[in-house]
């Protein structure tokens, strides 16, 4: 399986049921996407287990599934009778964001690597592609 | 925790002809599971076994630890692939029919779930998604343990098949089972958390949906191409 959890989210809160990822793990990374770009805010209330499932068309089990583990790692935080929120703890952000880049970077380096790039082609080909911005 | 439902070594025979043979199967409360097949694969046989309409020639079923008999069927509720209402009826009167027939039939429900329908209006005048809609809502209506749904999204448009899941999902609470016997899986993969393929009467592969999805690295509709083709899996 050296395809990355994050290539085939689709944007726009759709889940793709044609994929060999499981609906949980969409969810989980459909939230940490919003995160790391902005559209969930630090601290920001998101939808209860019932609204996601509503909104997704998918079992409310799924759904609880996915904020056990977003609540397991600290990604999220559920307040009895208040509501479930993103963390309010900005290093925790940082961190989202440094492994969601580590896991793209690492396939891409995979895949290069298995085509038969080097390390330092795979560099100059980033190089290359950054200076045509 | 006892299993809502366990099916232990039934067969089903019709004559010589085999309908089941060796179905095992458990499930707990809060699973809602899809049980996929074609035609003839023995689906609605396997459903009006739990339902207690017709008996096992071998094996035990069991709903929340009780062999089904008559004094499980108020556990069940089923919705049939056949129209089972009235057609001479209006769809309030339907309403107060399931009221009468049924305990723990909650009208308020089905009222607020009809509400965009003239409750006046006579079941044979009813198109087919109205129909399908007037029947889903019913059977959700029934406060019970475990609901039976045999194909019901046959020939119903996908705005209506989304709705019926929505309203299942807003129906869904922890004590509940669900089964819902379809031979496509658009629209509704979903919902199910667990899935039983079912085969000329076998059940080729069964499981949690997401177990399946990351043991097998294929999608549900994956699998199901290839079950349903001949290919004999473990």
């Amino acid at each position: 399986m050296g395809v990355s959890i994050y290539y085939n989210m689709k944007v726009g809160g759709k889940m793709n049921f044609n994929d060999n990822i499981p609906i949980y793990i969409q969810i989980i990374n459909s939230i940490k996407k919003d995160i790391v770009s902005s559209k969930l805010q630090i601290g920001q209330k998101i939808l209860s287990v019932r609204e996601m499932a509503e909104y997704y068309n998918v079992n409310p089990s799924t759904v609880q599934r996915a904020y056990q583990e977003l609540e397991k790692s600290k990604v999220i935080n559920v307040q009895r009778g208040l509501g479930t929120f993103i963390t309010d703890k900005s290093e925790m952000i940082e961190e989202i964001k440094v492994d969601m880049a580590d896991n793209l970077t690492s396939h891409f380096i995979e895949e290069m690597m298995g085509i038969g790039f080097t390390y330092n082609q795979i560099v100059e080909n980033i190089s290359r592609y950054a200076r045509r911005e | 925790m006892i299993a809502s439902l366990v099916m232990h070594d039934v067969y089903k025979m019709y004559g010589k002809k085999v309908a089941l043979e060796h179905i095992e199967l458990e499930l707990e409360s809060g699973m809602i599971m899809g049980l996929v097949g074609g035609s003839q694969s023995g689906k609605t046989t396997l459903l009006e076994l739990i339902m207690g309409l017709i008996k096992a020639d071998k094996g035990s079923i069991e709903i929340a630890g009780s062999p089904v008999s008559k004094l499980t069927k108020k556990d069940v509720a089923y919705l049939p692939k056949d129209n089972h209402l009235y057609a001479w009826m209006t769809i309030k009167e339907a309403i107060h029919f399931f009221k009468k027939v049924y305990k723990n039939f909650e009208t308020q429900k089905a009222e607020e779930l009809l509400k965009d329908l003239a409750l006046e209006r006579k079941i044979a005048t009813l198109s087919h998604d109205e129909l399908m809609l007037v029947k889903f809502a019913l059977t959700v209506s029934r406060n019970t343990k475990i609901y039976l749904f045999d194909e019901p999204f046959l020939g119903v448009t996908p705005l209506v098949q989304k709705q019926m899941g929505q309203w299942l999902i807003k129906n869904y609470t922890e004590d509940k089972t669900v089964i819902i016997a379809t031979s496509n899986l658009q629209t509704v993969e979903g919902l199910l958390n667990y899935v039983t393929f079912l085969k000329d009467g076998k059940i080729i592969l069964k499981g949690e949906t997401d177990l399946l999805i990351e043991d097998r690295g294929q999608s549900l509709y994956e699998i199901y191409k290839e079950v349903v083709s001949n290919v004999r899996v473990s």
